[in-house]
């Protein structure tokens, strides 16, 4: 379980987990007995078999085409459908061969896919457990008028690591329960940063609502990326 | 071509357009690229537990097996419920009326994440009839044992009408004694964002 570094509308903080396996699913697939099957990750195809590859070797697509019907030079029968368990991402250049001296840079594209900038990738890293917490701003939504507006895509559930936690996130969510109210967190020296669960990850906005029943408490932090707006 | 849904609320039916709102359309994106020192694009791989084989975009696949090794057609799957009890398959959202007739409440609504939306276009009676409720109804864009919930609500402006799309999670009501631990070596762990979808065809 995460980390994240929080603190409470009187700046008080505290390190708690952060659970971000709280999918629930209601339907599965079992093999015909009901016994339970197991997912596996198979080889299809090998770079030295791939298509660049072959349409080097054929020459034209029709030429490759005919040759694929013909025969399988797509098919790697020594490896293909074999079972993968841990794999590795790497690069390879032009020549199918690995590039071991690169240079990464984001490429920015506006909404028709004209590039706007491109600049040198800087991975920042995640900003949820540093030694500045995740703070409150000052910006509060009621639920209704939150789930309006934005468009929250990710949920994770904030949980106590003991007793001072517990009473810690309990009080925080029974506030936001009260006043029907969700607070957007900020992240950084200024407290006003999207908050970045994974280094080089997506930077999300996050709302923190809390629901309390009894002794009981509900923390949980909804990531929004985009506004719930049409097209126009 | 754009597919219709029509939704059945207070004995009254309405035929609408359902239109995709993609983040890239809004907002545009951003890729990221590798150039050698040639200045030459190169391409994102895969490779094995070993790194001995090199494996392009889409040369990986999902296969099944049972508990001792066999391979498993996926045709012979059977869906189950969590009792263990055969699913029922539903039709398509898009080829019977759907009927609305449960509402949630905004906290009922926050239990779920949202995966796609889309503005229904030409929907003015629709807008009406729904007002400032949400209502929740089984979303299948194909027939399927497994339809995901969905949404129906205005936005924040009040004139635009949204179907939203997602699915629940489980979430807990804490006690004192149900406290966690923290795991030090999750916080760089991937959040999964580098799927290949190629995986899935």
């Amino acid at each position: 379980m995460k980390a994240i570094h929080i603190s409470n509308s009187k700046k008080r903080d505290a390190e708690v987990a952060v659970d971000t396996h709280v999918r629930g699913r209601t339907v599965r697939t079992v093999l015909p007995d009901g016994s339970d099957k197991v997912n596996v990750k198979i080889l299809k195809a090998t770079q030295p078999y791939a298509a660049p590859v072959l349409s080097a070797r054929y020459g034209t697509p029709e030429e490759m085409a005919s040759a694929i019907v013909e025969g399988d030079p797509e098919v790697d029968m020594e490896s293909a459908g074999r079972i993968l368990r841990r794999t590795h991402k790497l690069y390879i250049d032009a020549d199918g061969m690995i590039a071991y001296s690169l240079s990464l840079y984001r490429v920015i594209f506006d909404p028709d896919g004209e590039e706007l900038e491109r600049r040198e990738l800087n991975k920042l890293p995640s900003n949820i457990n540093t030694e500045i917490p995740v703070g409150w701003t000052g910006r509060r939504f009621s639920r209704s008028e939150a789930i309006r507006r934005f468009v929250f895509s990710r949920k994770y559930q904030i949980r106590h690591i003991n007793g001072v936690t517990y009473d810690f996130l309990y009080n925080m969510a029974r506030e936001l329960d009260e006043q029907d109210e969700m607070v957007l967190l900020g992240a950084g020296a200024k407290g006003n940063d999207p908050l970045l669960l994974t280094r080089g990850g997506q930077p999300y906005r996050g709302l923190l609502e809390g629901r309390v029943e009894g002794e009981n408490y509900c923390l949980l932090l909804h990531l929004t990326d985009i506004e719930l707006s049409g097209l126009e | 071509m754009a597919r219709h849904i029509t939704f059945e609320i207070g004995g009254s039916q309405y035929q609408v357009t359902p239109v995709k709102v993609d983040r890239r359309k809004l907002y545009g994106w951003s890729e990221v690229m590798a150039l050698d020192e040639q200045g030459r694009e190169c391409d994102l791989v895969t490779t094995n537990e070993t790194g001995t084989i090199i494996i392009p975009g889409g040369g990986t696949g999902l296969g099944v097996m049972s508990p001792d090794g066999l391979w498993v057609d996926r045709a012979t799957l059977v869906a189950v419920d969590e009792e263990g009890i055969p699913a029922k398959k539903v039709p398509s959202s898009y080829s019977v009326p759907v009927k609305l007739d449960k509402k949630v409440e905004p906290r009922e609504f926050l239990d779920y994440s949202i995966t796609s939306f889309y503005e229904l276009g030409q929907a003015e009676e629709l807008l009406e009839e729904v007002g400032n409720d949400i209502y929740i109804f089984a979303y299948s864009y194909l027939d399927s044992y497994e339809p995901g919930p969905a949404f129906i609500m205005r936005g924040g402006d009040g004139e635009t009408l949204f179907m939203l799309t997602g699915y629940w999670n489980r979430f807990e009501m804490l006690g004192l004694e149900q406290p966690r631990w923290i795991d030090e070596s999750a916080d760089e762990e991937s959040d999964g964002d580098d799927i290949d979808f190629n995986m899935f065809f």
